[in-house]
């Protein structure tokens, strides 16, 4: 209902803007373009900085197209439209090797901007040294005259395309996408979302469209020139723009060049008042541009647009009462229902034995939540698998792996294997190498020797995304939300790895967040979780991806004894669904409960393998790791270990 | 132009001299970027601000020189106020943030002074003195420039490697937690490391205002220029970056004598473009494993 009132305030907009050629005078028409034309330029800008990337030589394509545009008309006669296309199929070639060869190797941060910024500059230069292309003098649109309005009407179109452009593919598989990059890029890649070409889509599909704007600019102008076409100018207003508008919003961009675009009116008027000329009414102008980028860095990183809507919910709460409605990071708002923290469970700590599978009993319906069973999540992996199948050929193999950072030695020949449907721990004391076997076997390290097997395929040397989609799911120790997003969204990017549409995706993300009672709390922003809640959040974003492996790294540190026990329910519920599990973990209770068999590694070597009661009596274990805890341990192993 | 021995000794000789300058821009650059973890490209703010106080200063009869011993210490108290004050909270921001944030200050610094002064291009008077030996002439100010900044590269190296302080900046440049967990203030030594960027920042402006043109959007080449010999010479390797503004000095000198100035420039973009995708970690610095 509120898209469809968005869409009728754009289409009102929209209509407004068309009419201004009937009424406008020459100035104001002239005006509008090149807000209309900038307001464009930065929405553009903005597809690449959806992905969090921050581009300083966007002018670089600007140039591109500007200079592609007027080239081919002067030399072939080439139909403007035609040198349009041209300089965007240029621009997103010259993206494309710049980008592609930049994220692979890698860039970010100064690097990267860094890089872009010499990219324009470098061709400024060329287009300095170039006789063809008019040196510094640049090259003239002689004897072409396009109507005022039709340039109008072109940008006004452009722009709103591009917005509408941006809001539906923010609702996109790409969308969630580059969200998710933007948000956090490793726990992207590791859920499956193919990062590079993420990134190198969105800055195509930016560079060409910059390009575009580039050609029409020159058009209006009717010239280019190295300094306007391939400057930094150019660069930093569209940037400052989008920053003021808002980053990573569908209205910011163009918000934020009229708003820009309205202080310079405002500083060329008061320059005229006070009769200054015009290189110190541009000093004016610049001077306010550069305390702007400052100040929004310091006082507004968000932008305009998602401070307004703070502002707007503010008041409609003050309005309301009661506050009943979450805020979330693109700057859309999401009815949450019952956003009130969810009442404190029951411990179910006093019987552990013989629980597992059986859900805790909540009060307040929170059981009433749980309605997704199972069954829904992979119907073809749901034949039990009783222990008993353990003894089949190995689900994922482990052979010699090993790995060093640097001279120390964090994996030496680790070899173990894993079975269907087993739950396998993987304990050591601190810097025994677990997470690093975690990151080899997902792919975010590779082995420098050795190999990982997953159903008899070589699994090392896929990228972390690849392995995902192979069915092999993981968790991060230190908990990675996709903090401006929905907890829904969160499990639907998990999901978009196996479902192309986003409706499926939807329904098996919340499927997953059943299974770990996160359900009653899709809507709610995930900054806004307890620390319980996130880790589950990242469970359940593993099990949206459809995994028949779960590796979970140390989901229960931090947890208290009745969080642990539900979690390890959680685990005991959806193993017996087919899924495998490989656990990290140093709460000792929960692993010698959970595991089929343990695994244990002390400074990178295995030094034991067997079942949780082997392991615990194991001498050499006990002398590197359960040392104190001897009696205590082997006392869980009678009591507390479940029978299934 | 024909090529002889003294038209390559009288280049290579002019490359270095400017590539150190150049280098003294991108000292400070680099010393801030690698103490205080801050990307501060209104660096060439300052430069090109103190170009136009000694501007100022000679056009009322005082010696640059003279300026320039006025103008460090000036610079190094400003310095420290402006990292408490502009500066406080940008170490803390994300790269991308800090970057659009002193660009807004380049911005502000650029356009004040071409508010104040005027877009026209500017230059000293130089002494018309010159040296000459071998076949090679060299214009006074060249040479009292380029030792002058070879002697601050020499003296801040000597600075960052021998004393208390130059290697406790060092140490909360490489740890900033360890540094903090052996008892050295770190917010302090950002502010002398912001201080004495400042006044490096004072003497490439001394140095170059006797040796080169100037206008108010030279900042931008310069931080430009700075970010380049930066990068080439490893981010945060305060000498590195001098021997880098030497070959970049080097490299300017050759290709002007070869082909024209502006063809130089290009020939530096494509130098640190390629080097940026390729060696990121920069030119002169060993490959560090992640």
């Amino acid at each position: 209902m509120r898209n469809a009132h968005c869409l009728a305030a754009l289409v009102v907009v929209a209509l407004g803007m068309a009419s201004v050629p009937f009424w406008g005078s020459g100035y104001s028409i002239n005006l509008l373009t090149q807000v209309f034309l900038f307001g464009f330029l930065a929405a553009a800008w903005n597809f690449m900085a959806l992905t969090g990337l921050v581009s300083l030589g966007h002018a670089a394509f600007f140039g591109v197209g500007g200079y592609a545009t007027v080239w081919l008309y002067l030399n072939y006669g080439a139909n403007l439209a035609f040198g349009a296309a041209t300089g965007a199929v240029l621009a997103m070639f010259l993206a494309f090797v710049v980008f592609w060869t930049a994220f692979r190797t890698g860039l970010r941060g100064i690097y990267f901007s860094g890089m872009t910024l010499v990219l324009a500059e470098a061709l400024r230069f060329a287009a300095i040294n170039t006789p063809a292309l008019g040196r510094s003098q640049g090259l003239e649109l002689v004897s072409l005259h396009l109507p005022d309005f039709l340039l109008y009407g072109i940008s006004v179109t452009l722009l709103v395309l591009t917005v509408g452009g941006t809001w539906w593919l923010l609702r996109s598989p790409l969308g969630y996408g580059l969200q998710a990059v933007r948000e956090n890029e490793g726990a992207a890649e590791a859920l499956g979302v193919n990062t590079f070409r993420v990134k190198l889509a969105a800055t195509l599909l930016s560079a060409g469209l910059v390009a575009i704007g580039g050609a029409l600019y020159a058009a209006h102008l009717r010239f280019v020139e190295p300094e306007s076409d391939f400057g930094l100018q150019l660069s930093l207003e569209l940037l400052l723009g989008t920053f003021l508008g808002g980053t990573g919003t569908v209205l910011g961009p163009p918000i934020g060049i009229i708003v820009l675009f309205a202080l310079r009116e405002g500083i060329a008027r008061l320059g005229e008042f006070l009769a200054l000329g015009s290189s110190e009414i541009y000093a004016m102008q610049q001077v306010l541009y550069g305390a702007l980028l400052m100040l929004v860095v310091v006082a507004m990183p968000d932008g305009l647009v998602r401070r307004m809507h703070c502002w707007w919910i503010a008041s409609r709460r003050a309005a309301t009462g009661a506050g009943s409605a979450g805020l979330r990071a693109g700057g859309r708002v999401v009815s949450t229902g019952g956003s009130e923290p969810a009442p404190a469970r029951p411990s179910i700590l006093a019987a552990p034995k013989g629980s597992a599978g059986a859900l805790p009993t909540t009060p307040l319906g929170l059981r009433a939540v749980n309605p997704a069973p199972l069954a829904s999540l992979e119907p073809a992996a749901r034949s039990r698998l009783g222990r008993a199948s353990a003894a089949s050929s190995p689900y994922l193999q482990v052979i010699d792996v090993s790995r060093s950072f640097r001279g120390i030695t964090a994996l030496a020949d680790v070899s173990f294997d894993l079975q269907q449907g087993e739950i396998l721990g993987l304990i050591g004391p601190n810097g025994a190498g677990k997470t690093t076997m975690f990151n080899v076997i997902s792919g975010i390290v590779p082995a420098q020797s050795g190999e990982v097997r997953h159903k008899g395929e070589q699994l090392s040397g896929l990228a972390a995304h690849q392995v995902c989609r192979r069915g092999v799911a993981r968790t991060f120790q230190i908990v990675q939300p996709f903090s401006g997003l929905t907890v829904l969204e969160n499990a639907l990017i998990g999901a978009l790895s196996r479902h192309t549409w986003i409706a499926d995706a939807r329904e098996a993300a919340l499927a997953a967040l059943a299974q770990v009672d996160l359900h009653p709390k899709r809507d709610l922003p995930a900054t806004s979780l307890t620390l319980q809640d996130r880790k589950m959040l990242e469970f359940a974003r593993a099990l949206a991806t459809g995994p028949e492996l779960i590796l979970l790294d140390e989901v229960m540190a931090g947890l208290n004894q009745s969080e642990q026990a539900r979690v390890a329910d959680k685990i005991l519920e959806i193993r017996d669904t087919g899924v495998s599990f490989l656990l990290v973990e140093h709460a000792m209770r929960a692993v010698m409960r959970l595991s089929d068999r343990i695994v244990v590694l002390d400074h990178g070597k295995v030094i034991a393998t067997g079942l949780p009661s082997q392991i615990a009596c194991d001498p050499g274990v006990i002398s590197v790791y359960l040392g104190r805890s001897q009696v205590h341990a082997s006392d869980q192993r009678e009591t507390v270990r479940p029978s299934s | 132009m024909e090529i002889s021995a003294s038209v390559i000794g009288q280049m290579l000789l002019t490359g270095v001299l400017m590539g150190s300058i150049y280098g003294a821009v991108a000292m400070g650059f680099s010393l801030i970027f690698g103490v205080a973890k801050i990307v501060n490209f209104a660096h060439a703010g300052v430069v090109v601000w103190v170009m136009y106080g000694e501007l100022v200063a000679v056009r009322s009869g005082v010696n640059p020189y003279v300026a320039g011993v006025v103008a460090i210490p000036l610079c190094y108290v400003i310095g420290l106020g402006v990292q408490r004050t502009l500066m406080a909270r940008v170490s803390a921001m994300s790269d991308d943030m800090q970057i659009i944030y002193t660009f807004g200050l380049l911005l502000v610094l650029m356009y004040m002074a071409q508010f104040f002064f005027g877009p026209d291009v500017h230059n000293l008077p130089g002494s018309g003195r010159s040296i000459e030996f071998g076949g090679v002439v060299l214009q006074v100010e060249t040479i009292v420039a380029g030792v002058l900044a070879t002697g601050s590269a020499i003296a801040l190296h000597a600075f960052l490697s021998r004393t208390w302080l130059g290697k406790a900046i060092r140490a909360s440049a490489d740890n900033r937690r360890g540094a903090t967990l052996i008892g050295l203030d770190v917010v302090r030594l950002a502010r002398v490391a912001m201080a004495l960027s400042f006044a490096l920042a004072a003497l490439a402006g001394t140095i170059l205002i006797t040796v080169t043109t100037f206008y108010p959007l030279r900042a931008f080449d310069l931080a430009v220029l700075a970010f380049v010999i930066v990068v080439l010479g490893g981010l945060d390797n305060v000498f590195g970056s001098f021997v880098a503004g030497v070959l970049i000095g080097m490299l300017e000198a050759v290709v002007t004598l070869i082909f024209s100035p502006s063809i130089a420039q290009l020939a530096i973009y494509a130098l640190i473009f390629a080097v940026l995708l390729v060696r990121p970690q920069g030119l002169l610095r060993r490959r560090v494993m992640k």
